[in-house]
C-alpha cells in the first residue's frame, strides 16, 4: 500500500543498483547524509500527526529511520521513550497507540471484603485508548503523506553525494 | 511480545538485486537505453543524437572509474568529471526543448535521465538534479497507481461508453454533463476528487467537476492551466540543473503536484477514449446490422445520412460525416437543433418516434430547415 515496488521503479532501481556498485566509504556518506535529511523530515511529520500526549510521548519520540544500502525503514515503538507513570512500554504496545484498541474490553476478577466475603468486581481495562482503526492514527497516515517525498530525497542524496566524491569534495 | 511497528518503503529490492546477476550488464542496458533514445531524437536533430551516443560511450567508461575508484582516488576524478557536467547540462536543455508536449514524454526523460545517473554514477549530475524534480512526481504517482486501478478503468471506461451511446455520438449532450456535475457534487468522495483535481490542475472546483463530467470546455481548460503547470516544471528543472542547485521543497511540491494533475487528466481523458470506443463498437454493429438485414429500406436524405428502417420498425440512422450509428430519435433531434435556428416559430411535432418509418424520418429532418420551437424544446427537455 504504502511500499513503492522496485520493479515499478526505474529511478529506484538505478538508486540501488548504483549503491550496489559503490565503494564502502560512499555508501557510507550516502547512509549518514540521507539520515540526516531524511530522519528529522519524518520525525516531523510524526510530530505534527501526534494529537494528543499519549501518541506524541508513545509514537512521535519513539520514531526511528535506518537507512540501509537498499532500502529505508521506518520504524516507531523502538525506543523505551521517556517513560509513562502506569509503566507502559512503546516498544511492546505502540500497536494500541496507532491501531486504537476494543475500548469495551472487560476484565472481572474477584475481590474481598474486610470480612473475608468474596465478590466479582468488572473493570473497563482499555477505555484510555482510542478506538481501533486499521488505517492507524499516526505512523501509518505520515508515511502516506511522506513516503514519496523521502524517496526522493533518497535518490537525490544518492546523486549529490556520487557527484561530490567524483569531485574528491569531502561531505 | 509484540516487536515495534516498522515499514521498509521500498519492496522487493532483494529479490531484484539476487535476480540481477551481472550488475555492470545491468547498468550497460540502461546505458543501451540511452543509445535507445538517442536514435528517436536523432531524427529531429542529427546532433543530438551525436551527444547522446557520446555520452553513452562514457558512461560505460565511467563504470570503470567508479568500480576501481578508492578514497585514495576520489581526488583525481575530479577534473575527469567536468567535461561530464558540461555535456549533461547541454543534453538535459535538448532533451528538454524536445518534449513532445505530451505526458509521456516526461517519463521518457526521467528515464533518460535517471538511467543515466545508474549506469554511469557519472557526470550527468546537473542532468538528474533537473529529472529530480520530475522524478518526485513520478514516485508520486508511481505509489499512487499501486492498487486496483486498472480494474476502476474498465467500469470507468464503460459509465462513459453508456453515456456516449446515450449521447448517440461522440461528444456528450449538455444534459448528460450537467447531470454527471450534479452527481459528483452530491458525492463526498467524488466532489473531494475534484477539489483535489482543481488544485493540481490550477482551475476551480466548478470548471474542475465539469471537465470530470465531461464538458468540452472544461476539459479544454483544466488540460491548459495543467499544460501551463507542466511547462513551468519544466522550465524550473532546466533552469535549476543550469545552475547546479538542488530543487527547493516548494519546486518539488510543485512539481508533483503538476505530474499529479497531468496524470489524473491523462487517465480521465483515457477512460473516455476507451468508452467512446466502446460506444464506437455498438455504433458499427448497428450500422453492420443496417446494412445487411434482409428487407430493410434505406434512404439517403439531403444531407446524405442513410436512414434505414428494418421490418421490425426499427430505425437506424447513421450520419454521413461521422459514421455514428445510433437508434435514438433524441440523437436524431439533437442534430437538427444544432442547426443554427431562431426560437420564434413554434413548429409542434407530436408523436411516437420510436417507431418511426423511414419515410417520415425523412419528413421530420426537413423541419430542420425552419427554425424549431419552444414547444418541441419542450416536450423533449433538452436543455440549451
Amino acid at each position: 500500500m504504502f511500499r513503492l515496488d522496485v520493479n515499478s521503479s526505474r529511478g529506484i532501481q538505478a538508486v540501488v543498483l548504483s549503491l550496489s556498485q559503490a565503494n564502502r566509504e560512499v555508501r557510507k556518506l550516502v547512509r549518514q547524509q540521507s539520515q540526516a535529511v531524511i530522519g528529522p523530515e519524518f520525525q516531523k511529520a510524526m510530530n505534527e500527526g501526534a494529537s494528543d500526549l499519549m501518541e506524541s510521548k508513545g509514537l512521535a519520540l519513539t520514531t526511528k529511520t535506518t537507512l540501509s544500502d537498499r532500502n529505508v525503514t521506518l520504524g516507531t515503538g523502538t525506543k523505551k521513550g521517556p517513560g509513562f507513570s502506569g509503566g507502559f512500554d512503546p516498544r511492546i504496545n505502540a500497536r494500541v497507540l496507532e491501531f486504537g484498541a476494543k475500548r469495551d474490553a472487560v476484565k472481572t476478577y474477584r475481590s474481598h471484603r474486610k470480612g473475608g466475603k468474596t465478590f466479582n468486581v468488572t473493570r473497563h481495562t482499555q477505555r484510555q485508548f482510542k478506538p481501533n482503526k486499521r488505517a492507524g492514527y499516526v505512523f501509518y497516515p505520515a508515511i502516506a503523506q511522506m513516503a514519496p517525498r523521502i524517496l526522493s530525497l533518497w535518490t537525490q542524496t544518492v546523486v549529490r553525494t556520487f557527484h561530490d566524491a567524483m569531485e574528491g569534495k569531502a561531505p | 511480545m509484540a516487536k515495534p511497528i516498522e515499514l521498509s518503503l521500498v519492496a522487493n529490492v532483494n529479490d531484484f538485486l539476487r535476480g540481477t546477476n551481472d550488475v555492470e550488464k545491468a547498468l550497460e542496458g540502461v546505458g543501451d537505453e540511452l543509445d535507445g533514445l538517442a536514435k528517436e531524437a536523432g531524427r529531429s536533430t542529427g546532433r543530438m543524437e551525436q551527444d547522446f551516443k557520446s555520452l553513452a560511450r562514457e558512461v560505460k567508461d565511467t563504470d570503470r572509474v567508479i568500480d576501481n575508484m578508492s578514497s585514495s582516488t576520489l581526488k583525481n576524478a575530479g577534473s575527469k568529471t567536468a567535461a561530464f557536467k558540461q555535456e549533461a547540462v547541454a543534453n538535459f536543455s535538448e532533451v528538454t526543448s524536445s518534449f513532445s508536449g505530451s505526458m509521456t514524454s516526461i517519463t521518457d526523460l526521467v528515464q533518460g535521465t535517471l538511467g543515466g545517473v545508474a549506469s554511469g554514477i557519472a557526470g550527468p549530475v546537473g542532468l538528474a538534479f533537473g529529472g529530480a524534480a520530475v522524478a518526485v512526481g513520478l514516485l508520486g504517482s508511481a505509489i499512487a497507481s499501486v492498487g486496483d486501478a486498472a480494474e476502476a478503468d474498465g467500469e470507468k471506461a464503460a459509465a462513459w461508453a453508456q453515456a456516449y451511446v446515450d449521447a448517440g455520438g461522440k461528444i456528450l449532450t449538455t444534459a448528460q454533463t450537467v447531470a454527471g456535475a450534479q452527481e459528483i457534487i452530491l458525492d463526498p468522495a467524488r466532489y473531494q476528487e475534484a477539489k483535489d483535481a482543481a488544485e493540481e490542475w490550477g482551475v476551480s472546483v466548478s470548471v474542475a467537476v465539469l471537465a470530470l463530467a465531461g464538458n468540452e470546455y472544461a476539459l479544454a481548460e483544466a488540460t491548459k492551466a495543467s499544460e501551463a503547470a507542466r511547462q513551468q516544471t519544466i522550465d524550473t528543472a532546466y533552469e535549476a540543473a543550469e545552475a547546479n542547485r538542488d530543487l527547493t521543497k516548494t519546486e518539488i511540491d510543485f512539481a508533483s503536484e503538476a505530474v499529479a494533475g497531468g496524470t489524473r487528466l491523462r487517465e480521465l481523458q483515457g477512460e473516455m477514449a476507451a468508452g467512446a470506443q466502446q460506444a464506437d463498437v455498438f455504433s458499427e454493429a448497428l450500422r453492420l446490422t443496417a446494412e445487411n438485414t434482409e428487407g430493410a429500406s434505406t434512404t439517403v436524405d439531403e444531407f446524405g445520412d442513410k436512414v434505414t428502417a428494418l421490418p421490425d420498425g426499427t430505425v437506424i440512422y447513421i450520419d454521413a460525416e461521422t459514421g455514428q450509428a445510433t437508434t435514438d430519435v433524441d440523437a436524431i433531434k439533437d442534430k437538427i437543433y444544432s442547426v443554427p435556428t431562431n426560437v420564434d416559430t413554434t413548429v409542434a411535432v407530436y408523436g411516437d418516434f420510436t417507431n418511426l418509418e423511414g419515410g417520415l424520418a425523412n419528413i421530420f429532418k426537413k423541419q430542420q430547415k425552419v427554425p424549431v420551437g419552444i414547444g418541441v424544446l419542450k416536450q423533449y427537455g433538452t436543455n440549451y
